[in-house]
């Protein structure tokens, strides 16, 4: 753990999943900001907005990919095509309840996904990811 | 002839003569007696006598001719004998000689009748010929008159000959090409009516299987039709279920998320009940989690999968890998045998080979330790893979009825379970074409045997 983990959001449309995982960061990582998008398209509009902001910016994006509006893969579409600065900042990481297989190999075609966790995001495995990627 | 009888009486009248004589001399002794007595006779008698006695010398010489011309006359006879024989054989020749003369003689004669006949007929047959040779003449001078006529002809026709031989080659020619032309024709003619023949009932036999085709086809169609359809609510079903076991797994998971924060941040003020209840609560929905994930798992079986060549033996040793809490707890011992590589659905056999060994592991006697053996075995184009164990056994009345899903054969008292494990061991190994079947008696262990073919991918 070479840093501490500054900012996390959550994009997910489903609230009790958001506070659960919320719930699960914290207790591992209690002084990480956690900003929470319900939708691709709220997340998105908040990452170019605050593009010239310097505080905070997220280090690690956890993406839902069942969501109405703009789901997942749309917003994977939209973030290729921001600042390659903006997206070096942060990792993302697909978080779905989908067992699919082909959503797992779906998500390895987009090289600025890091990994693909099924829900729910515990804390355990927030240690494996702040140990593996920070 | 004559001459011998002639002497034979010669010779008879000398015999006479002598025997005469000889009388004669005893008449004459008697007579000289009688001459004593008669001397006057004597006298008288000796001049008779003298001149008897020149008789009697007279008649000597003459009895000594006569004796010699007998001797002459015996050797004149032998001769004459001889003679006779020879002329006897001749005359007997002569009389054969003189009967085939006869003979011929007739034969001749019958032969010169014959010849009196074919001479007559002959006069007459000339006769005949002479009269046709007179009409010959005069048809001859006709014929003459005729015959010019016909040099005359023949020159022309002699001219016409040459002409039509020249023709007659030329068609000769022209028809020994078409013989031969005829004889290729004829041949090829035969040949086309042997195939023609043979295409008449290759094609009756065509027309056979077309009508049988069609039939077939069109029961096919409805067939197929069927299938579509049934095909299409099949997998309008499975897009449900998929959907479904989804969509149920969400609110599921917030549930069980919430236990947790329950059990976290409330535990100190729940009383005992109450933390037995949410414990009950959190079994429940983890159940209902596994269920939903099975059934999940089947209703996505088939859906955008690849074949991929893949050493079976890996597949179970990353099951036993992934068991291995169970299989330790359980103090299982599992046995595999030598494993082929073979183009299979990668995730689906591992399900399979998981669910078996689960299954093998689970319905274990109750105070024994599971031994499971897994072997397989090439049977022609094919694979037969067996998943043995030493548990409670099946009846065989429940053969089928265990690959049917949500089918239990026990309580989850006894054995917990959802029903959907062998029923998805079934569609993933119709996935790959194979067959699933169990041997197995009550209380002796059962074994699960299944085929994969040789898939091409």
């Amino acid at each position: 753990m070479s840093d501490i983990l500054k900012c996390v959001m959550l994009v997910d449309d489903d609230k009790n999943d958001n506070f659960f995982h919320e719930r699960e960061i914290r207790k591992t990582n209690p002084e990480t900001i956690i900003i929470v998008k319900t939708s691709g398209k709220e997340a998105l509009d908040y990452l170019i907005s605050q593009s010239y902001i310097i505080e905070p910016h997220p280090e690690l994006i956890f993406l839902d990919i069942n969501m109405p509006g703009m789901n997942g893969w749309e917003f994977l579409a939209e973030y290729n095509k921001m600042d390659k600065e903006l997206q070096s900042r942060a990792i993302i990481i697909m978080l779905s309840t989908s067992k699919n297989p082909e959503d797992e190999s779906r998500c390895k075609s987009w090289s600025f996904v890091s990994d693909y966790i099924k829900k729910p995001l515990t804390r355990g495995i927030m240690n494996d990811i702040v140990g593996k990627y920070f | 002839m004559d001459k011998a009888k002639k002497s034979e009486e010669l010779i008879e009248a000398n015999k006479e003569i002598a025997i005469q004589n000889e009388e004669i001399e005893k008449r004459a002794a008697e007579l000289t007696i009688a001459h004593k007595e008669l001397v006057f006779q004597n006298r008288e008698k000796e001049k008779r006598a003298d001149e008897l006695s020149m008789v009697s010398k007279e008649l000597d010489f003459q009895n000594n001719e006569k004796e010699k011309r007998a001797d002459e006359l015996v050797i004149a006879n032998n001769e004459l004998a001889y003679q006779n024989e020879e002329k006897e054989k001749r005359a007997a020749e002569l009389v054969i000689a003189n009967k085939e003369l006869v003979f011929q003689n007739r034969e001749k004669e019958k032969r010169a009748d014959e010849l009196s006949m074919a001479n007559k007929e002959l006069d007459f047959q000339n006769k005949e010929k002479g009269k046709r040779a007179e009409e010959l003449i005069v048809a001859n001078k006709k014929l003459i008159s005729l015959n010019e006529e016909k040099e005359n002809r023949a020159l022309e026709l002699h001219n016409a000959n040459k002409e039509l031989v020249f023709q007659n080659r030329e068609r000769e020619k022209r028809a020994d090409e078409l013989s031969m032309a005829n004889k290729e024709l004829d041949f090829q003619n035969k040949e086309k009516e042997k195939r023609a023949d043979e295409l008449v009932i290759a094609n009756k036999e065509l027309i056979f299987q077309n009508e049988e085709k069609e039939k077939r086809a069109s029961e096919l169609v409805v067939a197929n039709k069927e299938l579509a359809f049934q095909v299409g609510v099949n997998e309008v079903l499975k897009q449900f279920t998929y959907v479904v076991s989804h969509n149920l797994q969400e609110p599921l998971r917030t549930v069980s998320n919430y236990m947790q924060v329950f059990e976290e941040d409330y535990s100190k003020i729940l009383d005992d009940n109450a933390l037995g209840y949410l414990r009950l609560v959190d079994e429940t929905t983890k159940r209902m989690g596994r269920l939903l994930c099975s059934l999940t798992d089947i209703s996505r079986l088939g859906r955008n999968i690849k074949l991929t060549t893949v050493d079976c033996k890996k597949i179970i040793n990353d099951v036993i890998a992934d068991l291995a809490a169970l299989i330790e707890n359980s103090k299982a011992v599992i046995e595999v045998t030598d494993m082929p590589t073979l183009n299979v659905y990668e995730v689906e056999m591992r399900q399979l080979f998981q669910n078996l060994i689960t299954n093998a592991i689970k319905f274990r006697k109750k105070g024994t330790h599971p031994e499971i053996k897994i072997s397989s075995e090439n049977i022609n184009d094919k694979w037969k893979f067996s998943v043995s164990d030493n548990g409670i056994g099946i009846d065989n009345i429940h053969f089928e009825r265990i690959f049917d899903i949500f089918q239990r054969l026990h309580t989850d008292a006894e054995y917990e379970g959802n029903g959907i494990g062998l029923s998805n061991c079934k569609k993933i190994v119709q996935l790959h074409h194979g067959e699933i079947w169990i041997e197995s008696m009550l209380d002796k262990g059962s074994t699960f045997n299944f085929t994969i073919p040789n898939l091409t991918t």
